[in-house]
């Protein structure tokens, strides 16, 4: 047994290289064995926890990992009951080089497959966490609120579509792909959003590494995914200050800009500047330029509101949603005034999506306690208190009433 | 200063619903309180036991039988032993409490007896 020289395991190495093997074995055995190459991982995954408490973690662990995860698959299709089908079944493993290595091909392959058009964007989402993210079906559930069972059906069943349709494991044809890769992008948009309100950073950092997975790929580094890549940047740039060291909400004018990541935000702005090689602007051009503006702001007051007026307007013009709409009447707050801002904010706060969404009655009510209009503010607040969100954020709604 | 030996059990069939990450975290987990023991001087070692097999052996009326198990039945992951020095069987179970194996099943403790 090692005694001191043990390596240490990188954050989220098993979920990462979970993905990673899934993604190498099914290219190896094809998609109608993806449930065993699933198996086969978890099972080298168990292996491990069953021997390195005693014998120490080996010099490279991924490379021990699909190694025994190849010889498990190995052993389940000597087992295949027929002579030919053994044979088959045999072959891919014999012309595949050693030692077994993963590729960011198959990985990228593997995420078409999860994000195909064929299945509902639920599923899309649960199997890309599942198959491309390696995380587990309690993770995932947790993730969306979403009870367990019913997370487990989902991917059961968008598996079996996946087999009776005979969904390929391949990078589609250039024809398919601008739709085939707008379906990726937004799988992973959903997962960096929803970790992001949920202040749950690991999602976000699936997504961006995901994201760099695409966006570094020959096939599809192209202008919208360089995009996508540079708004998860930028916005995963103030992940440190966006929390009080109590543990409350910081809105993006009261954070310590000092906080921010400068790495993560010149990341950021590089990818946004090959996002414009193309002639294409998609809604995550003008979302990361958005982020952007506000990256590049020493404070608050420097910050170029007419700009990010204009960015909200064509992002509307693309993506015409009451959301983008309120947060462009937040950003005319800092140019016209509150008032102008609240006169804009009414004339769409009828519409039901934005009557169910605590920022438009937390804004309205930030916008009111700015004019002074105490009453107001605290009806929007306890308006936004009626409304989902997080635990944070009902924290954040009962400090501003009682300011 | 006493040496001790801890038999670890845990039965397979918690550990199948686990996500990379959990098996990750254990694993972590599991190095930490080896590192810790090492530096507190409790020298610990440890071996992994075969799961699913075993043998128990015993003579009665001048017949040997020899039978499989104890555990034959059921897989095992964490299931080995460790040994470390403590001061008292408070110490040794003090320490042992660290072992993240203990959500998953029993740790038996015996005092390794010398001369």
């Amino acid at each position: 047994m090692k005694e001191c020289d043990v390596p240490e395991l990188v954050d989220h190495l098993f979920r990462r290289e979970a993905g990673r093997i899934v993604a190498t074995l099914t290219r190896i055995v094809g998609v109608k064995n993806l449930a065993l190459a699933e198996d086969v991982v978890q099972e080298a995954l168990l292996r491990a926890l069953e021997l390195w408490p005693f014998e120490g973690v080996p010099d490279n662990p991924p490379a021990w990992l699909i190694q025994v995860a190849k010889n498990r698959a190995l052993d389940r299709l000597r087992r295949e009951t027929s002579l030919a089908g053994k044979l088959n079944a045999m072959k891919p493993f014999a012309t595949e080089q050693a030692p077994l290595q993963p590729f960011d091909d198959d990985e990228v392959a593997m995420l078409f497959l999860c994000a195909h058009p064929a299945l509902t964007p639920e599923a899309r989402l649960a199997l890309t966490l599942k198959l491309g993210g390696g995380f587990g079906v309690r993770e995932i559930a947790r993730a969306f609120l979403a009870e367990e069972s019913t997370i487990a059906q989902r991917l059961v069943r968008a598996k079996r579509q996946i087999r009776e349709e005979e969904l390929k494991f391949e990078m589609p044809g250039d024809s398919e792909l601008p739709e085939r890769l707008e379906s990726v992008l937004s799988v992973l948009y959903l997962i960096f959003n929803e970790g992001y309100g949920a202040l749950r950073e690991d999602l976000c950092e699936e997504a961006i590494r995901m994201a760099r997975l695409v966006a570094g790929h020959e096939a599809t580094s192209l202008p919208s995914a360089h995009a996508l890549l540079s708004l998860f940047l930028l916005q995963s740039s103030r992940f440190a200050a966006r929390l009080d060291p109590t543990g409350a909400l910081l809105l993006l004018g009261d954070q310590d800009r000092t906080k921010w990541d400068r790495t993560r935000i010149h990341e950021g702005l590089t990818w946004l500047d090959r996002s414009a090689a193309g002639d294409a602007i998609t809604p995550y051009h003008l979302e990361a330029g958005i982020a952007a503006a506000h990256a590049i702001a020493p404070d608050p007051s420097s910050t170029d509101w007419v700009h990010i007026i204009r960015m909200y307007d064509q992002l509307y013009e693309l993506k015409p949603s009451p959301v983008i709409a309120l947060n462009r009447a937040v950003a005319v707050a800092r140019v016209d005034g509150p008032r102008a801002a609240i006169e804009e904010i009414e004339r769409i706060a009828s519409q039901p999506s934005l009557q169910r969404y605590y920022l438009a009655h937390a804004a309205q009510g930030a916008l009111w306690r700015e004019l002074a209009e105490e009453d107001k503010a605290r009806e929007h607040f306890r308006l936004a208190l009626q409304c989902s969100c997080s635990e944070v954020e009902r924290q954040f709604l009962e400090q501003r009433l009682l300011l | 200063m006493q040496r001790y030996l801890l038999i670890l059990r845990s039965e397979g069939k918690q550990f199948a619903e686990l996500s990379p990450e959990d098996i990750q975290g254990i694993l972590v987990r599991f190095n930490k309180w080896r590192e810790a023991l090492t530096a507190g001087g409790h020298k610990p070692e440890g071996q992994k036991l075969r799961d699913r097999s075993g043998r128990v052996m015993r003579q009665s009326e001048g017949k040997l039988v020899v039978t499989d198990g104890p555990y034959a039945e059921t897989r095992e992951i964490i299931g080995g032993y460790f040994a470390y020095d403590a001061d008292s069987y408070e110490q040794a179970v003090e320490l042992a409490k660290g072992c993240p194996v203990l959500p998953f099943g029993p740790i038996e403790i015996r005092e390794i007896e010398r001369m």
